[in-house]
């Protein structure tokens, strides 16, 4: 039975958010099952139904590749990023979570990249609840220049 | 049409030290009169700009805002399946009257006095017009005709919508050119495009240095180390250089895996890295299509307000908005065709993950362009050297190791302003 623990899916979240703002990419990675799709995907394209994301990644495979791109192909001013996850609500295996994120260019004042809502779904696993799919849906459709990391 | 009252700036002497177009001067991106009369002279006259592609609105009634240069317009089908273009300004006070991005409507109306317009922009109705009770109201003077929303100029092409606020313009063809049409119309050639999805992005360099990027075939080999270690890209693939007369339109026109082992290449490159393989191969599942006839990626500028590009299955509009000299706006509109598969929609949305703002081959570029406006603004008299290939004034090549295409903009670009 896919009963979802409140306290399990503040979890996740919690070493969702500290994985991307460590840049500890693979952490990340494992926070999903091995199938799972990612998107990060602007508000006006999923509220109109049209399919393109920014980012779009179906499986570890995908993921892995972008995880190589960042780290060893992009070119891009360091920066950090802080995510600030909000709280869940829970309905049967899927969730909807509210995110902001900041973005701070190392040399620069800090700056919104991002605010949305996590579209989920999840799944309990032996190891713990895991990611069966998450869409960013972000607010604003304009980015500031670049969204280097995963929302 | 409204009248419009012609700025006409005071001109300062040429930012151009020399002859020929080898060095741009920095003012060229962060000088703020230059920048209104580029405005001017590129987005409100002369020129044919990007605004829509027709799937975007495809019923009567339906309505995308969007932006000519820094003037907000509205592209709009009317009831008999034609399109215009309106300037979104109310005839009454100025009002930027739409403010939603998409619609559907049968009149628009200005929220301020509600004055209503048809979709063909003329005025339909203004409150009080005739006065109350016999008090106020407009003079007898006043017409209904006389006070009409701007129509701009708008020419349909085979699914992708271009404006003009110039009556006088050109037509189409020859504005993009003989030489540059049949690649052109290789992309929009009357088939049914669908509308897959928009990306987003506001960069922080002037609007110029977008148009240089995808006139500039030198970089994708060094800078997008994804590109070249997964095979889209190779300096000594077969590739054409295209560009039009005037030195304002160009494209890069170029066939994958067809390079020699050319050491040449990535000697000496530091950012190549030999090793990389996909783990995921979906994410490149370059498929074939009958249409491209050769070609696997054709890059092309429309100046000023547009690039449309074709990289392997992935295809997009690049629109330019630009916002004072400093910052524009980028927005990627992809789509597809109305025949593709499943299979083909799925590829080429897998495929955009190598485009916008999170691209692997493109978020580089817009952080380049801010690195180079950073150096512009810092250093307004310093100059960038373009002499790759020589320093003619844009000439088409049948090989990419040439910045000509850039000195073939600012060709057009002195000539233009007079500079
Ligand atoms: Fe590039």
């Amino acid at each position: 039975m896919n009963v979802l623990d409140a306290n399990a899916v503040l979890h996740i979240n919690a070493c969702y958010g500290d994985a991307l703002d460590r840049f500890d990419l693979a952490a990340w990675q494992a926070l999903f099952l091995p199938d799972a799709v990612y998107r990060a995907q602007a508000r006006e394209n999923f509220d109109s139904g049209l399919p393109l994301a920014a980012i779009y990644l179906d499986g570890h495979g995908m993921m892995t590749d972008r995880i190589t791109g960042i780290e060893k192909t992009l070119v891009f001013a360091p920066r950090f990023t802080r995510h600030i996850i909000g709280l869940s609500k829970i309905d049967g295996s899927s969730a909807l979570t509210p995110f902001i994120i900041v973005q701070t260019i190392t040399t620069g004042l800090p700056e919104i990249l991002a605010t949305g809502c996590y579209h989920d779904t999840l799944a309990n696993t032996s190891d713990g609840v895991r990611i069966a799919s998450r869409n960013a849906v972000y607010d604003n459709a304009l980015i500031p220049n670049s969204l280097v990391y995963p929302l | 049409m409204n009248q419009r009252i012609e700025w006409s700036p005071v001109k300062s002497p040429s930012p151009f030290k020399q002859d020929g177009t080898h060095r741009i001067p920095n003012r060229v991106y962060s000088d703020v009169e230059l920048h209104a009369r580029e405005l001017e002279a590129f987005f409100y006259k002369a020129h044919w700009c990007y605004v829509a592609l027709e799937c975007e609105i495809p019923n009567q009634g339906d309505y995308k805002a969007t932006m000519i240069g820094e003037r907000p317009v509205i592209v709009v089908r009317d009831r008999d399946g034609s399109v215009n273009v309106l300037e979104n300004r109310c005839a009454h006070k100025g009002a930027k009257f739409c403010q939603k991005e998409f619609g559907n409507a049968k009149v628009f109306v200005c929220p301020y006095h509600q004055w209503g317009y048809r979709l063909n922009g003329d005025l339909a109705g203004v409150p009080m017009k005739n006065g109350v009770a016999g008090q106020g109201g407009m003079g007898a003077d006043f017409k209904m005709e006389d006070h009409g929303l701007n129509r701009l100029k708008v020419r349909v092409h085979n699914g992708i919508v271009f404006a003009s606020f110039d009556d006088d313009i050109e037509p189409f063809e020859s504005f993009v050119s003989a030489e540059l049409m049949p690649f052109f119309n290789r992309t929009f050639d009357g088939r049914a495009l669908t509308l897959l999805g928009y990306n987003r992005q506001r960069i922080r360099g002037n609007w110029k240095l977008m148009q240089e990027n995808i006139k500039d075939p030198y970089h994708p080999g060094l800078l997008h180390v994804f590109f070249v270690t997964f095979g889209l890209w190779r300096a000594d693939q077969k590739s054409e250089l295209r560009i039009d007369p005037r030195g304002r339109h160009a494209q890069m026109i170029s066939t994958r895996n067809s390079g020699g082992e050319n050491k040449e290449v990535t000697a000496g490159v530091t950012s190549f890295k030999e090793s990389m393989i996909l783990e995921d191969p979906r994410l490149m599942d370059v498929v074939q299509e009958p249409w491209w006839g050769g070609p696997t990626a054709v890059m092309q500028t429309i100046f000023p307000s547009v690039i449309v590009q074709q990289q392997v299955n992935s295809l997009s509009t690049r629109q330019i908005i630009p916002r004072g000299p400093n910052e524009f706006d980028f927005v990627w509109t992809h789509f597809g065709f109305a025949d593709d598969t499943p299979e083909m929609t799925e590829r080429r949305l897998k495929q955009a993950n190598l485009f916008g703002p999170a691209g692997l081959v493109s978020l580089d570029d817009g952080e380049v362009i801010e690195y180079c406006q950073q150096a512009a603004t810092a250093y307004p008299d310093g100059e960038c050297v373009v002499e790759l290939g020589g320093k003619d004034g844009g000439v088409a090549s049948p090989h990419m190791v040439t910045e000509t295409l850039i000195r073939g903009m600012y060709r057009y670009y002195r000539e233009t302003l007079g500079l």
